[in-house]
């Protein structure tokens, strides 16, 4: 299986500030993948490298076997809808649509009319008049219609109201599973990702703290409650991700690929926010017990 | 791509079209009347004062001013918009991941709006100078810094340079409105150090030395301690003058007589030193361009507006494929 994303010790400086640091990730093809972390972890610098708009200072990127931005059919084969969903405010619907038609050799004119009327969007309206959800469908059925094989979203909802996201990761998901194409898309919520993704990618500080498959990530992660203990005295094959103490008491956030049988400990399993969390909280230097989730 | 890039200009585009059109049938229309007026008149003095009293004058002005005002407009609404506009609001990031390159987007779009340009300011030199042919046959003053700027080529290179300044101005700056600015600012710089200190060197100035002719003089002053200044008429139609100096005969500048007491207070009368001078054997220096230097100063400056059009074009290039992100 070939990885749709392949970076090898990637940093992108802007001026002084490192963004991203040696960032190494391989991203199977034909998943959905979550690109979660706080604001200002890299996100965006990294989508942007991906799909060309920036180069990066040193290490190597590798979309779908290409170099990005390396010539019109590369910029082809990779969809992307960038931060605040960008459209060009003086132009309709309809013209956004040629736009398209006329920009890309690809174009699925069928889809993308298919699409707007499904929205609802008059065509004749201007983009600048439309709400922020719309403008972000519109953004997605430009990004759509041009059959990529990859599909990039930077925080493709987080200026969305809770319907509009909802609709927004609706419309998402019906594209996944007519196209079979990947997706990689950003947000700073494991919520918003937690229903769509089937990959997860945590990035703090520039760095990548943790990437795999949701369901890999769930079955080899663990809450270890028991009496107080020093962490360091945890068995081979069982990374500390994050501990918590009380003056009794100590919790562990565990990695382990084998199920663990030590009576000392309950055992309890993590929903993927509790993972994120974890790892988003050790990166912070905050220590914190997480509680389990109702 | 040229769908795109028109539709994203023609906004821009219509409002400048509709003066020069607006324009161009006003040059259309009065053509004959300035034709008329000539023959009627008689002689070149006549025709010139008949035409200060008419509203051919203004027309007049306003396609000066209109030609001056077109690179600064092209700049400023054409140049720096065209790729501020897009960091801006973003939009960059929408048409660069289209299947098209952002080298290839700016070359249409570029293209589309230098090749507009080139048209509007070709038609408006092209027809203001048919217009004002008569004008500029009877008055000979083509050369001269007032109208220079709006007649043959330099409009079209200007506007075109202008544009140039624009674009690389909103690419850097990232801001239309700063991008703006810059432009304005810059163009009318150009305009400015143009005639005063740029043009007089593009080609080689004509230097004649001929004996002081004192029955021609422009002015004569002298002055308590004795200097005396004096400068001959230079009468050469259609010439632009550089300088007009008064020297002695070993080519020094001339300042007082070797005696001044003819021209000091003194002496009876300015006769006395109008005479002393005459006796000095002074030398009138003049530089200048003749007429038949117009075509060549056209195409020389116009030759290097656009070769600074074509660096900085090439360095907008190379900032977007290098630099923006």
């Amino acid at each position: 299986m070939t990885a749709v994303l392949r970076t090898d010790r990637l940093t992108k400086d802007y001026g002084r500030r490192r963004a991203l640091t040696d960032c190494t990730l391989s991203i199977p093809s034909g998943r959905v993948v979550g690109l979660v972390g706080p604001n200002g972890a890299g996100k965006s610098t990294l989508l942007q490298l991906a799909c060309g708009l920036l180069g990066p200072t040193s290490g190597t990127i590798e979309v779908l076997g290409g170099r990005p931005n390396s010539g019109p059919a590369q910029v082809a084969k990779v969809g992307f809808v960038a931060q605040d969903t960008p459209t060009y405010a003086g132009l309709s619907v309809a013209e956004h649509l040629t736009l398209g038609a006329r920009l890309n050799p690809g174009w699925d004119a069928g889809v993308a009319e298919r699409r707007i009327a499904a929205l609802g969007l008059d065509p004749a309206q201007r983009a600048g008049k439309l709400s922020g959800g719309q403008r972000a469908q519109l953004a997605l059925t430009l990004a759509v219609a041009k059959r990529p094989q990859l599909l990039i979203l930077d925080e493709p909802v987080a200026s969305l109201d809770p319907l509009a996201r909802r609709e927004f990761l609706q419309s998402l998901m019906e594209f996944v599973a007519e196209q079979e194409a990947s997706v990689i898309l950003s947000s700073h919520l494991v919520a918003d990702l937690e229903r769509v993704c089937d990959h997860l990618v945590v990035l703090t500080a520039g760095r990548v703290q943790v990437a795999g498959d949701v369901e890999d990530l769930l079955g080899s992660h663990h809450r270890l409650t028991g009496a107080r203990c020093d962490p360091a005295a945890l068995p081979g094959g069982q990374e500390l991700v994050h501990a918590g103490h009380t003056a009794k008491q100590s919790t562990l956030i565990v990695r382990s690929t084998a199920p663990i049988d030590d009576p000392a400990w309950v055992v309890e399993p993590l929903s993927l926010e509790d993972v994120v969390l974890a790892y988003l909280t050790e990166a912070a230097g905050r220590p914190r017990v997480l509680e389990p989730q109702r | 791509m040229t769908w795109m890039a028109w539709r994203q200009f023609r906004g821009q585009f219509r409002p400048l079209a509709a003066v020069v059109a607006v324009l161009l049938v006003a040059f259309a229309v009065t053509a004959a009347q300035i034709t008329d007026l000539r023959r009627v008149s008689g002689s070149t003095e006549l025709f010139l004062a008949d035409l200060k009293e008419g509203y051919q004058a203004y027309l007049y002005q306003a396609g000066s001013a209109a030609l001056f005002a077109l690179p600064v407009v092209v700049g400023v609404f054409w140049g720096a918009p065209l790729v501020a506009r897009e960091l801006e609001t973003g939009t960059h990031r929408l048409v660069w991941n289209q299947s098209i390159t952002r080298t290839r987007w700016l070359a249409v779009r570029l293209g589309t709006v230098a090749l507009a340009t080139a048209v509007v300011a070709g038609v408006t030199t092209a027809g203001y100078g048919w217009w004002a042919s008569p004008i500029d046959a009877a008055a000979l003053d083509r050369l001269l810094p007032v109208n220079f700027g709006t007649r043959g080529l330099v409009p079209v290179a200007t506007a075109l340079f202008a544009l140039a300044v624009g674009t690389t101005a909103g690419l850097l700056l990232r801001r239309t409105v700063p991008a703006m600015a810059v432009t304005a600012a810059v163009v009318v710089a150009v305009q400015l150090a143009l005639p005063f200190a740029v043009r007089q060197q593009l080609v080689p100035p004509v230097h004649t030395t001929a004996a002081l002719d004192m029955g021609n003089l422009s002015s004569m002053g002298m002055r308590s301690d004795g200097t005396v200044r004096v400068i001959g008429n230079f009468e050469e139609p259609g010439a632009w003058i550089l300088t007009n100096e008064t020297v002695r005969p070993d080519g020094t500048p001339f300042e007082r007589l070797d005696d001044p007491t003819p021209c000091t207070r003194a002496a009876d009368t300015p006769k006395e030193c109008e005479k002393a001078v005459a006796a000095a054997g002074l030398q009138q220096s003049v530089v200048y361009h003749p007429l038949r230097h117009f075509w060549p100063l056209q195409l020389v400056e116009a030759g290097v507006l656009l070769a600074v059009a074509v660096l900085l074009t090439l360095l907008s290039f190379w900032w977007l494929r290098s630099r923006v992100t």
